[in-house]
């Protein structure tokens, strides 16, 4: 399903600023499997993310994902192969301020041209699913932090994506919503789909099938 | 739906939004009302040509043409002339009528018979001057509608004495019509300089002036043949008549009126462009608002794009707000504008008249300057690299 060959990543290349962050890294992750990437900070975690969801590109070397070569795909295909394909579950819970819970996990349907009334029982189910239907028409002001975090999973969940990138996603949260939030990935992958997990945590990365750890921008 | 969570958006930026709604709402404003007092300035100085008559010229000494004065055979021989279908003699004179003991400036016409088709002269009370009156020199008269009722408080005031001051000395004539004024507005809008009119016989006129001769001769053209053409043709054949070489002049109406349209709108368009800057500059303000936005919503941008959200659909998203934005402000002010409009019409007794061209134009306008400003905030949102944004 993903398939990293002999990649490389520099940040800014030919300045002094140049960073290797990836250095010729190669990966293959396996439909349904639940992979848990561990390292230090600033090994290049987040940035084989990036790459993984097709939100940046790698300097050198291949990423193929079911197949297609990543690299060669229009601005517009990307958007469409991460609307598609990947949720992203971040640190940072990354909804969007403006919008309630239930909007907020409609929105990758809207991207995709999903009627109305479809949009609105998917996000209606997903929300149920991670337990927060009385919060449908919150804010994610009006949330917790674990609370923020279930309503990002409704939105993976909603956007029904073979892949889940989750990068700390309980990073900022009590040990308590952390392990509901480690329980919720562990049945989405149970449920078929691929997870890659990144984590500080070495419990957490235990609970995966495989643990990729990673250093200076290399796999070791 | 998308339109729904745009006006949302718009409601976030509350003062922001609502100022430069404003600022369109100003522009809009400003094109709608000049071009409104462009429309009415219009209608009136048309609806007072066609009193005139349109297919009416006059024929008179030109300024440098001195003394020529024109006799009865003149108006039987210009009557006569290829495309003429009527002659009159028109005399004009100054002077001041006294009405239930006020006084006021009016300016009297000797006509005849013919006055009705000549001049449109339409009775709408009593009768106009005839060719009894004529034959007889009677003292009789007909007042223009204003007048009656500026004087009487109602128009219908045949049978009344009224006293003209001419030459000199007062002379009692008899209302036996009123006639329909087709300026009213403009009378209403200049009163003081568009002095009341009378007409009476023009006998009669000659009678008290003493003149055997005429000031002008009225025409009235064959229909739709009052171009220019003809009236220079005219010109050069009635100056033939008199043996003169350019002693006499020809005003055609219809021409002075396509001059006077041609100035007028030429002034308005030249007015209402410059308003339309004002449309340019809250374009501008709209832009800097978008930008404003854009940078405050990077994150957003991020999220969106990090689940699927094409640059396309970023894109859509910030220039259907901005359109948005501009086309509420610019209802805003077409709706004050043509308030004022009819209000100002309403204050000075005209008929209501809306400049729906400028209006529909004017939106259109500033829409398209909602989208021409907005596409540059739109780009730059829709190209904002996703991990950047994310990061903000
Ligand atoms: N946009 C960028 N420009 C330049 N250098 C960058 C950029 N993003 C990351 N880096 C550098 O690349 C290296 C890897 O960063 P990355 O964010 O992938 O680390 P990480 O493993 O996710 O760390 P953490 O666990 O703290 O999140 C770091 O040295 C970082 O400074
Ligand atoms: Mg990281």
């Amino acid at each position: 399903m993903i398939k990293i060959r002999n990649l490389t990543k520099i940040y800014s290349p030919c300045t002094e600023h140049e960073v290797t962050a990836l250095d010729n890294v190669s990966l293959e992750v396996k439909k349904g499997e639940f992979a848990a990437v561990v390292g230090a900070s600033g090994s290049g975690k987040t940035t084989l993310m990036n790459i993984i969801g097709c939100l940046d590109t790698q300097t050198e070397g291949e990423y193929f994902l079911d197949g297609t070569d990543v690299s060669a795909l229009s601005s517009a295909k990307l958007s469409r192969v991460r609307g598609e394909k990947i949720s992203f579950i971040f640190q940072g819970f990354n909804l969007i301020p403006t919008l309630t819970a239930e909007e907020n996990v409609e929105l990758p349907l809207i991207y995709r041209g999903v009627p109305a009334e479809k949009r609105r029982e998917a996000a209606r189910l997903s929300l149920e699913a991670v337990g927060l239907s009385m919060r449908a028409d919150h804010l994610p002001s009006e949330l917790s932090g674990g609370q923020q975090q279930r309503v990002a999973i409704a939105r993976a969940l909603a956007a029904n994506a073979p892949i889940i990138l989750a990068d700390e996603p309980c990073g900022s949260l009590d040990s308590r919503s952390g392990g509901m939030i480690m329980e919720m990935l562990h049945s989405l992958n149970r449920e078929g789909r691929t997870v890659v997990l990144i984590t500080h945590d070495n419990g957490a990365a235990l609970t995966a099938h495989r643990q990729i750890r990673i250093s200076d921008g290399r796999i070791i | 739906m998308g339109l729904f969570r745009a006006l949302k958006n718009i409601r976030r930026g509350k003062g922001r939004s609502a100022l430069t709604l404003c600022g369109v709402a100003v522009g809009v404003f400003a094109v709608v009302v000049i071009s409104g007092i462009g429309v009415v300035g219009t209608d009136r100085v048309t609806s007072a040509m066609v009193t005139m008559g349109i297919n009416s010229a006059l024929v008179e000494a030109s300024e440098t043409g001195g003394s020529i004065s024109l006799t009865d055979e003149d108006v039987t021989a210009f009557s006569r002339l290829e495309g003429v279908n009527k002659a009159m003699p028109l005399m004009a004179s100054p002077s001041e009528t006294k009405l239930l003991d006020v006084s006021r400036d009016c300016y009297a016409w000797g006509v005849d018979r013919q006055a009705k088709d000549i001049i449109s002269l339409e009775a709408i009370h009593g009768r106009l001057i005839g060719d009894g009156d004529v034959e007889a020199h009677a003292m009789t008269c007909v007042i223009d509608e204003v007048f009656a009722t500026q004087s009487y408080g109602r128009s219908n005031i045949t049978g009344k004495k009224i006293r003209l001051l001419l030459e000199g000395g007062y002379y009692e004539f008899e209302i036996v019509g009123v006639a329909k004024s087709g300026m009213t507005g403009l009378q209403n809008m200049m009163s003081g300089i568009m002095p009341d009119f009378v007409y009476i016989p023009y006998t009669t006129m000659q009678d008290i002036t003493g003149r055997t001769s005429y000031d002008k001769i009225a025409l009235l053209l064959d229909g739709g043949s009052a171009d220019e053409n003809l009236t220079s043709d005219l010109t050069r054949e009635v100056n033939q008549l008199k043996s003169t070489k350019s002693g006499l002049t020809i005003t055609n109406f219809q021409s002075q009126k396509g001059q006077l349209n041609n100035i007028l709108s030429t002034v308005t368009t030249v007015l209402s462009l410059i308003a339309g800057i004002s449309l340019v500059v809250s374009g501008i303000t709209v832009m800097t608002t978008m930008l404003v936005s854009v940078g405050e919503r990077t994150r957003e941008i991020g999220i969106k794009k990090s689940i699927g959200a094409k640059n396309k659909d970023i894109m859509w998203e910030f220039l259907l707000e901005s359109v948005l934005l501009t086309a509420m402000g610019s209802i805003t002010g077409i709706a004050l504008g043509t308030l004022v409009c009819a209000a100002g019409c309403i204050a000075f007794s005209l008929p209501v008249a809306v400049p729906i061209k400028s209006i529909l134009l004017s939106f259109c306008f500033s829409s398209a300057m909602g989208a021409l400003f907005g596409v540059y905030p739109a780009m730059k949102a829709a190209r904002l690299n996703p991990i950047e944004a994310l990061r903000t």
